[in-house]
C-alpha cells in the first residue's frame, strides 16, 4: 500500500502534467476586432496613452537630471580652481566657471 | 469574420518590433495588428496557463490594452517578447487580485471545470491517464482556489511552469528572495491541501 506521501508526489506529478497540456484558445476575429477598436477608443480620448511623455515628466526625465549634471560640474570646477590653479590657469578655470554659472542662469529661466 | 478595420500595410514581416513601436507611438494606431499578428498567440498562452478558460479572452484583451498603454515606457534595450510577457504575467496576477476581491465563494467553484469536489477526483486518478490528466486539472484549479492570487501566481510559474526563481521574479517585477519565500509557503500550503483531501 502506497504512503500518503507517494500518493502527494503522485498527485503532484499529475497535476504538472495535467498544467503542461493545457491547450491555449484561439483568440477569435471578433476579439480582435473590439480590441483594436478600444485602442482607437483609447487614441483618440488619451493621446497621452500612446506614451507621449506629458510635460511634467519631460521635465523630471531630462530637465532635472542635465540642471544636476551642469552644477556638479559647476562645483567640480569650483574646488578644483580653489585648491589647485593658479596665475592663467586660475583665470581659465574661472571663465569656464563663469559660463556654467550663465548655463545654470539660463536654465533656472526656462524652469 | 474578417476585421473590418484598415490593416497597416507599410511594414514588412521582417520588421524589428522596435520599429512597429515607434510608428505606433508617431501615431499609426493601425501598426498595432501587426504586433497582434506577431504575440496575440503567445499571450494567449500565458492567460491560459495562469486564469481558467473563460477568462482567457477577458484577460488577453486587457493585457493587449496595458500593453498599448506601455508603449512609450518600452526602453528597446532587451527583446519585446520579454517585455511583453512581462506585462502578460502581471496581468494574470492582476485578474485573480481583482477577481478575489470580488468573489464570495470560492474560486474553485467557478465556471464548467470547477465543480465536482476532490472526492470523486480521487476515486478515479488511477484510471485511464487522460482522464486522470482531465480530473487532475479540475483538482489544480479546485486546490488553487484556496491560495492567495501572489501564491498562485508564483506558484504556476515556479512549479508548474518551471521558471526558475530569477525569472520569475523578473517576470512578475519582484525581488528573487521574495520569490522563494511566498515559492516556499504556497508550496507547503498546497501539499497540506492535498493531503487534507487524502487522509
Amino acid at each position: 500500500m502506497r504512503s500518503a506521501r507517494d500518493l502527494i508526489e503522485k498527485l503532484e506529478d499529475d497535476l504538472v502534467e495535467a498544467h503542461r497540456r493545457l491547450e491555449a484558445p484561439d483568440l477569435p476575429s471578433e476579439w480582435r476586432r473590439r480590441l483594436m477598436q478600444d485602442i482607437h477608443l483609447l487614441a483618440e480620448t488619451d493621446p497621452s496613452g500612446l506614451g507621449i511623455m506629458p510635460e511634467a515628466l519631460v521635465f523630471r526625465k531630462m530637465v532635472l537630471p542635465f540642471a544636476a549634471a551642469a552644477g556638479l560640474a559647476a562645483l567640480t570646477l569650483f574646488i578644483f580652481e580653489r585648491t589647485f590653479t593658479t596665475g592663467l590657469d586660475r583665470q581659465l578655470v574661472r571663465l569656464a566657471l563663469s559660463d556654467f554659472v550663465s548655463l545654470l542662469q539660463l536654465l533656472t529661466s526656462v524652469i | 469574420m474578417e476585421s473590418s478595420l484598415p490593416i497597416a500595410r507599410d511594414h514588412s514581416p521582417e520588421d524589428d518590433d522596435q520599429v512597429i513601436v515607434l510608428d505606433i507611438l508617431g501615431g499609426n494606431i493601425d501598426a498595432f495588428e501587426l504586433l497582434l499578428d506577431r504575440y496575440q498567440d503567445l499571450v494567449a498562452r500565458i492567460a491560459r496557463k495562469h486564469v481558467p478558460w473563460e477568462h482567457v479572452q477577458e484577460v488577453a484583451h486587457e493585457i493587449f490594452i496595458r500593453i498599448y498603454q506601455s508603449l512609450g515606457n518600452y526602453k528597446g534595450n532587451r527583446p519585446f517578447k520579454h517585455w511583453l510577457s512581462k506585462i502578460a504575467v502581471r496581468g494574470c496576477y492582476d485578474f485573480w487580485r481583482d477577481y478575489y476581491k470580488r468573489r464570495e465563494a470560492p474560486v474553485s467553484s467557478i465556471g464548467d471545470e470547477g465543480g465536482g469536489g476532490a472526492e470523486n477526483i480521487f476515486s478515479s486518478l488511477s484510471q485511464e491517464n487522460d482522464r486522470e490528466l482531465l480530473e487532475a486539472r479540475d483538482l489544480l484549479r479546485w486546490a488553487f482556489g484556496y491560495l492567495s492570487p501572489a501564491s498562485r501566481t508564483v506558484l504556476t510559474l515556479t512549479y508548474l511552469e518551471g521558471y526558475s526563481a530569477t525569472e520569475a521574479a523578473g517576470l512578475l517585477g519582484w525581488s528573487v528572495p521574495r520569490v522563494k519565500i511566498q515559492s516556499y509557503r504556497a508550496r507547503i500550503k498546497l501539499r497540506k491541501i492535498l493531503a487534507k483531501t487524502l487522509l
